[in-house]
């Protein structure tokens, strides 16, 4: 296996044989199809913002202006907060998920990632309709909300973490006389920083960017850089100036992005052979800890969850009934809405459905070319890139690349469709790259010396080897594509807006009536991600 | 000549794995290459096969210059150390997976899967999973998908290897006769001293240190 290895990485395997699924002129064309569609689509735009926010009178303005340095300071400090707590909550309800065993373990994890799967907009909402007036627009409750929203996925990146360190280190450290935590804390977090300074990066980027969540609760007081982004264009007019402050948040995402990717990679230890052990709590403190566990998931994610069920039941009038979701036929006035809001409903569907096809699609063709070694970066590149961008930004971009005519796209809806397309393949890109480069090559030789073409090779070998990862990337980008707001909130037309922005407007909105549409298409959006997430999970084969 | 292989360089980087290497097989012979692992056997089969980039010479398959062919237009057979079955499609669908690739019809493709399971023991397992299968089985299965588009040469690439001793003992023997009535000329790498012999090959030759071939 090693030589099959060496000539992997040979250089010399890039020539005419190197590849089973693309001959050698299939795959630049390829390459540079995707490519071009690439610098169309995110290069262009993310230039144009470049372009616009680099001019010195911008600015000199916008970093003068006093509100924007409190915005970019809160946008920093907001961020490094709710992942400090995020973190610290997650890492004792991974270690105890990850050590003992217990009824519904699996469920309690799955119950405190749920938030970080539905839209930001829905967990929003939900917050938004469960807590006091009083603290609405307060830093406290947009940092409540960007724990509840990460604490699940940074519990089960760890819980992964430690099941696949295996329980020698943590036994190790036990018979040299180290209590469970101090084992934890003194041999398995270091082990771990690698994945912790990952994750982290990972979440202080998503608080530090966040949109649809400060967007509905931070009120007129509290916002973000890309909240700024999007009020300089729709509040004052100011293309040059929100190119500026989208400019600073994309400096600053990418040096984070870039730093804690890049370290905590090479932090990494290889797997342990062995997998952690998992038993019953032996003693009264690991019960608590598990009771722990499950009365935060319960607390924490269900009862707001539960609030939005509560409220979209909730007639105007008081009673419990379907009047909210009766009324979504119906236009309200003081809604600021064109079509009633149910037509969100529609529009949403059609286009998750078209974005969701476009990048399975896309993912599928950039998989395929980068299981060629030399165009590995075709699929980095469009990972990293849309993630670094928030939408919001890309979306600046349209509307700043795409102005006047030959181009003048922005306000096609076949825009908007592209550029959510971009926002979800990275989504759908890690999982097909990874199952991709996981595909044994002895599977594709194979194939080959029995007499089938590249195309063939892919047709009934590499792409039925990947069909339980397509079916979930595609329901995983189907419900990413269905809770995309940022971009969407930018290039959206009023009379086709999708369920996002339409809650985010009538949750933001004063008057029973609103407030009870806004929980009944929350709810509506919660169920359709949940049943997008609940296909990626049966969709879920082990090779 | 069934396979010629001419002057054949192959360097990974600055090394030279296999320098100025020549091997015949005639029509029906079974040559055997041993080596120690890490010599450049696989390789060999492989540059063969097409799978990998050579430096310098060139390959012959039924007399026909096959040098600059891909891998799938080049007529050659090749059982991998690791079989490398195909996990998405039961026992039949591997081994008439090479004639589905020539377009042949699904009745001979029928008929000729009957003939191969017979001729490896294995009539009456078409339908079954390649999971399901013991490590011997797959070997034999591995052995019929390979010989199923009757190529010109069969590349054996230590197939034996992943078996514990008694197991692969008994194949090797078996896959020597069914080879030998069959008439395939095989090319068959191993780094085991007894292979060649139980497998019945004809000529054994061996790789020096800094890749030359000798009898």
């Amino acid at each position: 296996m090693d030589i099959i290895d060496a000539v992997a990485d040979s250089p010399q395997a890039k020539g005419l044989t190197a590849d089973r699924l693309l001959s050698r002129r299939g795959a630049i064309l390829l390459a540079g199809g995707l490519g071009a569609l690439f610098v169309v689509l995110f290069a262009w735009p993310v230039g144009r913002v470049l372009a616009e926010g680099l001019r010195p009178a911008a600015v000199r303005e916008v970093l003068r202006d006093s509100r924007i340095r409190s915005v970019a300071w809160f946008s920093l400090w907001q961020a490094a907060a709710s992942t400090v707590a995020a973190v610290g909550i997650a890492i004792p309800i991974a270690a105890v998920v990850a050590k003992t065993e217990f009824p519904g373990r699996r469920f309690t994890l799955g119950l405190l990632s749920a938030p970080f799967a539905l839209p930001a907009v829905v967990v929003g909402t939900s917050i938004l309709l469960v807590s006091p007036r009083s603290i609405r627009g307060t830093a406290g409750i947009i940092i409540c909300a960007h724990i509840l929203y990460n604490v699940g996925f940074v519990a089960r990146s760890l819980t992964a973490a430690l099941e696949h360190l295996g329980s020698n280190p943590f036994d190790a450290a036990r018979s040299l006389g180290a209590t469970p935590t101090r084992a934890l804390l003194t041999v398995e977090l270091p082990l771990l920083r690698g994945t912790l300074k990952r994750v982290a990066g990972v979440v202080f980027g998503l608080c530090f960017a966040s949109f649809g969540t400060v967007l509905i609760l931070g009120g007129p007081r509290r916002s973000t850089l890309d909240v700024e982004i999007h009020r300089q264009v729709f509040q004052f007019g100011r293309l040059d100036r929100s190119a500026v402050v989208a400019i600073i948040q994309l400096v600053i995402l990418t040096f984070v992005l870039v730093r804690t990717q890049r370290q905590g990679r090479r932090d990494d230890l290889p797997n342990s052979a062995f997998r952690a052990r998992r038993g019953r709590p032996q003693t009264a403190t690991g019960w608590l800890g598990v009771i722990s566990v499950i009365v935060v998931a319960v607390a924490g994610v269900v009862l707001p969850l539960a609030g939005v069920l509560r409220r979209a039941f909730r007639n105007p009038n008081g009673a419990i009934g379907f009047e909210n979701f009766r009324r979504l036929t119906e236009m309200t006035r003081g809604s600021g809405l064109a079509t009633p809001p149910i037509s969100a409903l529609w529009v949403s569907i059609r286009a998750a459905i078209l974005v969701g096809t476009l990048a399975i699609l896309t993912s599928t063709l950039v998989a395929l070319v980068s299981n060629q070694n030399s165009q590995r970066w075709l699929a980095q590149v469009l990972t990293i890139a849309p993630l670094a961008t928030s939408p919001v930004t890309l979306g600046l971009g349209v509307l700043l690349g795409f102005a006047v005519s030959p181009v003048a796209w922005r306000s096609s809806p076949v825009m908007l469709l592209c550029i959510q397309t971009i926002v979800c393949l990275p989504f759908a890109l890690a999982t097909m790259t990874a199952a991709s480069s996981a595909i044994p090559r002895q599977y594709l030789d194979s194939a080959a010396t029995l007499g089938a073409s590249p195309l063939q090779v892919q047709r009934t070998v590499w792409l039925p080897l990947l069909s339980g990862t397509l079916r979930a990337a595609s329901g995983t980008v189907f419900a990413v594509a269905l809770g995309e707001f940022g971009a969407a909130s930018i290039l959206v037309r009023p009379s086709s807006e999708t369920l996002p922005v339409v809650i985010a407007r009538l949750a933001t909105k004063p008057g029973v009536v609103l407030t009870g549409q806004a929980a009944a298409l929350a709810l509506l959006l919660g169920a359709l991600t949940a049943f997008a997430t609940g296909l990626t999970v049966s969709g879920r084969v082990e090779p | 000549m069934t396979l010629e292989v001419r002057n054949l360089s192959i360097r990974f980087g600055e090394r030279r794995v296999l320098n100025d290497v020549g091997v015949q097989v005639a029509q029906g012979e079974i040559v055997s290459i041993m080596g120690p692992s890490g010599s450049g056997k696989s390789t060999l089969l492989r540059a063969i096969a097409g799978l990998q980039p050579i430096a310098t010479g060139s390959v012959l398959v039924g007399n026909v210059d096959v040098t600059g062919l891909p891998t799938h237009r080049r007529s050659v057979g090749m059982v991998f150390q690791d079989l490398a079955l195909f996990p998405h499609l039961d026992v039949a669908k591997n081994i008439t997976y090479g004639l589905r690739m020539q377009g042949v019809g699904k009745s001979s493709q029928r008929e000729r899967c009957h003939e191969l399971l017979d001729l490896v023991q294995l009539s009456g397992e078409a339908k079954r999973r390649i999971g399901t299968l013991s490590g011997g089985e797959q070997q034999r299965v591995a052995l019929a998908r390979a010989l199923a588009p009757r190529p010109e040469i069969l590349l054996l690439d230590e197939p034996f290897a992943s078996l514990d001793r008694d197991l692969s003992l008994m194949l090797v023997r078996e896959v020597g006769q069914i080879l030998r009535s069959q008439g395939t000329s095989v090319l068959h790498v191993t780094h085991d001293e007894t292979e060649p012999g139980i497998i019945g090959a004809t000529k054994v030759l061996r790789i020096q240190p800094g890749g030359k071939l000798s009898e």
